[in-house]
């Protein structure tokens, strides 16, 4: 019974807090939608660097990635009055940018360069780093550069509706559902899909991996 | 020895590693640039082709008026005063959603003419090259003017535009082109193209 009451608890401050961001959205959105085109710059601000991450870790191309998150922003504001409301503000705004980002990969399929950004130095210091260059005997920068062109050619080896999901989910954190709003799927396939890709990903990378 | 004892092993998991490219990011000069491009394109996306005649036209009647002699010019130059005259920005007579006046002008000519036209301007300013129309105040449903784009190319004339009077910052430059809020799509509007040479719509 306590077990119940404290799960409920946590889904209701849970669903309070997600209440709070989405209202907080919905809010700017009604704003924009109202013609007060300065709030749709909170929202910029606020989305930018995800939706630039997301795309950039489809694409692996920094260039890229640029080009689509400013579309994809372009493509929000000048649509923003049709959206209803219906999906949080910003798995409406992820599917613009995951869409138009799969359409620029189809028809870029041949050409493929790759530009990467900057690994944070920070992330020198964890344990997983540590741990990798004494297993590969490797000064870490030198490892974590050939770790992040490894795992570029590992996500680019999967089909873009695969790599589409192990982006949301393992790199940006996204839940199923969240997912599947995103990609337009059910949470079922946004499993299946999950279990796929990540069973690639282990082969490719097993020299890496325990 | 002491190594062995020091640190439990780590399990090395696929999920382990993906997390590493949360920590590809880039400088934070790259969201200057990255803010001035998106401001401009969605300034540019706002901006509406000018339907085909007048694309066509324009170069036509361009020539036009270079062959044709002085006096023809002057008849034409007072046909579209008489055209450009009987606009009427803020007649009751015309329905809110076809108010919409549409001339080719130098954007300082422009802003003139639209500054004239709104009885509501509370002030006017001219300084140096920029003529700057301020809190003026819009009634109700107008446009927003948002900002003022650039352009080197003589094609980006071929624009339609839209603006209101709210705060309109006119810069003498010809390549100017003025943009405004296009959300309030149900809005009365004042559109003008700001081609850089003649006017004639």
């Amino acid at each position: 019974m306590s077990i119940t009451k404290a799960v409920r608890d946590t889904l209701v401050a849970g669903s309070v807090d997600g209440t709070q961001a989405v209202d907080g959205d919905i809010a700017f959105v009604r704003r924009v939608q109202r013609g007060d085109v300065s709030a749709f710059d909170h929202l910029i601000l606020k989305y930018r660097e995800r939706l630039f991450s997301i795309i950039y870790n489809l694409t692996s191309n920094r260039e890229d990635a640029a080009d689509l998150t400013q579309e994809a922003f372009i493509k929000a504001f000048r649509s923003i009055n049709r959206f209803k409301g219906k999906s949080s503000f910003f798995t409406w705004l992820y599917r613009i940018a995951v869409n138009a980002t799969l359409t620029h990969l189809k028809r870029n399929r041949l050409r493929r360069f790759f530009s990467f950004e900057n690994i944070n130095e920070e992330v020198g210091h964890s344990e997983i780093v540590e741990a990798l260059a004494e297993r590969t005997n490797a000064d870490k920068s030198t490892l974590l550069h050939e770790l992040q062109e490894k795992l570029n050619e590992a996500l680019h080896k999967l089909s873009l509706k695969h790599r589409a999901v192990v982006v949301l989910f393992e790199i940006e954190g996204l839940s199923h559902q969240e997912i599947s709003e995103v990609v337009g799927c059910s949470v079922g396939t946004v499993r299946s899909r999950l279990h796929y890709a990540k069973q690639q990903l282990q082969a490719y990378l097993q020299d890496y991996l325990d | 020895m002491s190594n062995t004892t020091k640190q439990p092993k780590i399990k090395i998991t696929l999920e382990e590693v993906l997390r590493i490219k949360r920590n590809e990011r880039p400088p934070t000069e790259f969201w200057d640039r990255f803010d001035r491009e998106l401001r401009q394109k969605t300034l540019r996306a706002l901006v509406t082709e000018a339907p085909w005649p007048r694309r066509y036209l324009r170069p036509l009647l361009s020539r036009f008026l270079i062959a044709v002699p002085l006096s023809s010019v002057a008849v034409i130059a007072l046909f579209f005063l008489v055209i450009r005259n009987s606009v009427n920005i803020g007649g009751p007579e015309m329905p809110l959603q076809h108010r919409i006046v549409t001339m080719g002008a130098g954007p300082l000519e422009s802003a003139r003419m639209v500054a004239s036209r709104m009885e509501s301007v509370n002030r006017r300013s001219m300084s140096g090259h920029s003529y700057t129309v301020e809190q003026v105040v819009s009634f109700p449903g107008t446009r927003f003017v948002i900002s003022v784009i650039y352009s080197q190319s003589r094609q980006e004339a071929d624009f339609d535009m839209v603006m209101t009077p709210q705060i309109l910052t006119a810069a003498s430059d010809s390549n100017a082109h003025y943009t405004a809020n296009p959300l309030t799509s149900d809005s009365p509007s004042v559109a003008f193209a700001t081609a850089p040479s003649v006017g004639y719509f």
